[in-house]
């Protein structure tokens, strides 16, 4: 609304409102003024004088009782011949006292509305403004507005920032899918022609190599065992890939995640001969950790992390990797950390992009990562990295039952 | 109509004389009021009141050069309702003071023409070749009366405003509204522009 509309608006109502105030009080307020000065008074007043005259003259020794009195009476009824003369102007000031009083209750209100609006209209921009630069994901530092705009504000920027992690969440979960598909049509188009290559190396041995000299069978040994090492190289790229393209969706089941993180650490603390796996008691002993996962798949994350810590430390080298659990409103959250040598930090934006590793060449092929992020994506939740000050530090995140975290 | 012309006859019948009467170096601006306004309904009823009737006669002189001093008198009237006496008290610009107690309206009107006022004294010859404009007013009550009235008023108010849960403030509002309502409308005014005689109204010539 603007202010031209609400100013009219304003001056109408106060019109209207001193128009019935004057008319209300001209046909209430008036007539009992009107009483109070009526004649009938006077003319009372006027008869007691007189009365007590006459009882003067009768009963003389009490004179002057009776002057005394008549005095009195007549200092109250000139008094009230006074007012009586000044009626109208009594009316007319009261009215002129009345409407000046409710004029400036009314101009106060209204003075207290418009800065109420303005204030109102004011920060109402600045959330338009604030909401404009968060679609367009623009930096928000300096908009800040107070009161209950500033709640909305708080609940606006808080909306904004789900928002955003959730369209990150869709964005990689959409990106894995296409990787998933692609993973699919490798493995598939791989896998022919890989058999029909062991195949026919078999095949082509049980018909050449009894024509063989002995130094020729040697040079032909010697070559199927370098095709056949790179045959099952490819097959187990293969193996990989397959396994990133079927990647099931989780069969959600409700589980207590405190307990299966406890009896995990319990039965795989020393799966690794370098890393020792610990379970660390979370500080919230009283919470509740039931959440619905599968728990196979979320076995297969954990497993990856374990792998992932024993095989970034060398053979001489002992480890430890703690696992806990955490409760906040957006879920639960299950922080595993190690103190082995840590993620560089250029590898970590894209830790959990398919094909990206840190080992060496042959000892795997970057999908671990992958695969752990898919699975928690599929069960609502996620898998982010963590910085920490030394070693790796991962956070699976779990939504409550009935929510997304 | 007939109103009209009862008004007209009673502004032709209360025009005063003026007479200038030399006082050593000095002039005095005297008159002597014809009372028969005194016969008016509205001050008739009024003189019966109680309530003290004010005549003010009041005396300007139109020079553009404003030397001559503006002057007049004053007369109470109350009806003693006790003693059914009329108190008559003149005041004038001398300072002279009279007080007369009189027994009907004819006496009033009788005593108003035989008593000289004292409107201005005059120094030097401002007043020559100068016309005086001298106005009547007959007022319902006395100055006294109305402040009387007013004080009782506000006294009554403030005595239900110290009651508890009262509001202190209100008394200053209430005390602005009887202040600036309780007026002296005048029940009758006259004016003329009169040339004064020279001399006495006892006859002597200066």
């Amino acid at each position: 609304m603007s202010i031209k509309s609400t100013l009219f608006g304003a001056l109408f109502l106060i019109l209207a409102l001193l128009f019935s105030f004057d008319y209300a009080y001209r046909q209430f307020t008036v007539p009992w003024v009107q009483f109070l000065f009526q004649s009938e008074f006077l003319g009372l007043l006027e008869e007691s004088e007189t009365d007590q005259r006459l009882l003067a003259n009768l009963d003389p020794d009490q004179e002057t009782r009776y002057r005394e009195r008549f005095e009195r009476i007549r200092a109250i009824r000139s008094n009230l011949q006074i007012l009586e003369l000044n009626q109208k102007n009594f009316q007319k000031n009261l009215n002129r006292a009345y409407l000046i009083v409710l004029a400036l209750v009314f101009s106060l209100a209204i003075g207290a509305y418009l800065l109420h609006q303005r204030y109102v209209q004011r920060n109402l921009a600045t959330l338009k403004n604030l909401i404009e630069r968060l679609v367009e994901d623009r930096a928000t530092e300096g908009q800040s507005v107070r009161g209950v705009f500033g709640k909305m504000e708080q609940m606006v920027r808080e909306a904004a920032e789900l928002m955003r992690t959730k369209n990150r969440k869709l964005k990689t979960l959409d990106h894995l899918s296409n990787w998933q598909e692609s993973a699919r049509r490798h493995a598939h188009e791989i896998k022919t022609p890989l058999t029909a290559t062991q195949l026919e190396m078999e095949r082509m041995e049980s018909l050449l190599v009894p024509f063989l000299d002995t130094e020729a069978r040697s040079i032909w040994q010697k070559g199927k065992s370098h095709v056949f090492k790179e045959l099952d190289r490819l097959k187990e790229f293969t193996v990989g890939f397959s396994s990133f393209g079927k990647i099931n969706q989780p069969k959600l089941q409700p589980i207590n995640l405190r307990d299966s993180v406890a009896d995990f650490v319990e039965i795989y603390a020393h799966v690794s001969p370098n890393l020792t796996l610990e379970w660390v008691e979370p500080e919230l002993v009283d919470a509740d950790w039931s959440i619905r996962a599968d728990r196979d798949l979320i076995r297969q994350v954990w497993m990856n992390l374990v792998q992932n810590s024993s095989q970034a430390l060398t053979a001489d080298d002992k480890g430890t990797a703690q696992m806990t659990l955490e409760a906040s409103s957006d879920g639960i959250q299950l922080v595993y950390s190690d103190d082995g040598p840590g993620i560089d930090e250029a590898v970590c934006e894209r830790i959990f992009e398919p094909y990206v590793t840190t080992k060496k060449v042959g000892e795997g092929m970057g999908l671990g990562m992958a695969i752990s992020k898919k699975i928690m994506l599929d069960h609502g939740g996620d898998l982010e990295w963590r910085p920490s000050e030394s070693g790796a530090c991962f956070v699976m995140t779990f939504p409550r039952p009935g929510g997304v975290a | 109509m007939s109103f009209l012309l009862f008004a007209l006859g009673m502004f032709l019948q209360t025009e005063p004389v003026l007479w200038l009467d030399q006082e050593q170096d000095n002039h005095l601006l005297q008159t002597r009021i014809n009372g028969q306004f005194l016969d008016d309904p509205l001050v008739s009823k009024n003189l019966k009141s109680g309530l003290t009737t004010t005549v003010e006669c009041l005396a300007e002189f139109s020079d553009s050069d404003q030397e001559c001093p503006a002057g007049g008198a004053s007369i109470f009237i109350r009806y003693e309702l006790w003693d059914e006496v009329f108190l008559l008290e003149y005041w004038d610009h001398a300072g002279r003071h009279q007080q007369v107690q009189l027994d009907s309206v004819q006496a009033i009107q009788a005593w108003l023409l035989r008593t000289t006022l004292q409107l201005v004294k005059l120094k030097g010859a401002c007043w020559q070749d100068e016309a005086v404009r001298v106005t009547i007013k007959v007022l319902p009550f006395s100055q006294r009366e109305q402040q009387r009235a007013q004080k009782w008023m506000s006294r009554t108010i403030a005595a239900q405003q110290s009651k508890p849960g009262s509001n202190q403030s209100n008394k200053q509002v209430m005390d602005l509204i009887i202040g600036t309502s309780v007026k002296r409308p005048a029940l009758l005014e006259f004016s003329w522009e009169l040339e004064p005689m020279m001399g006495s109204p006892d006859g002597g010539q200066p």
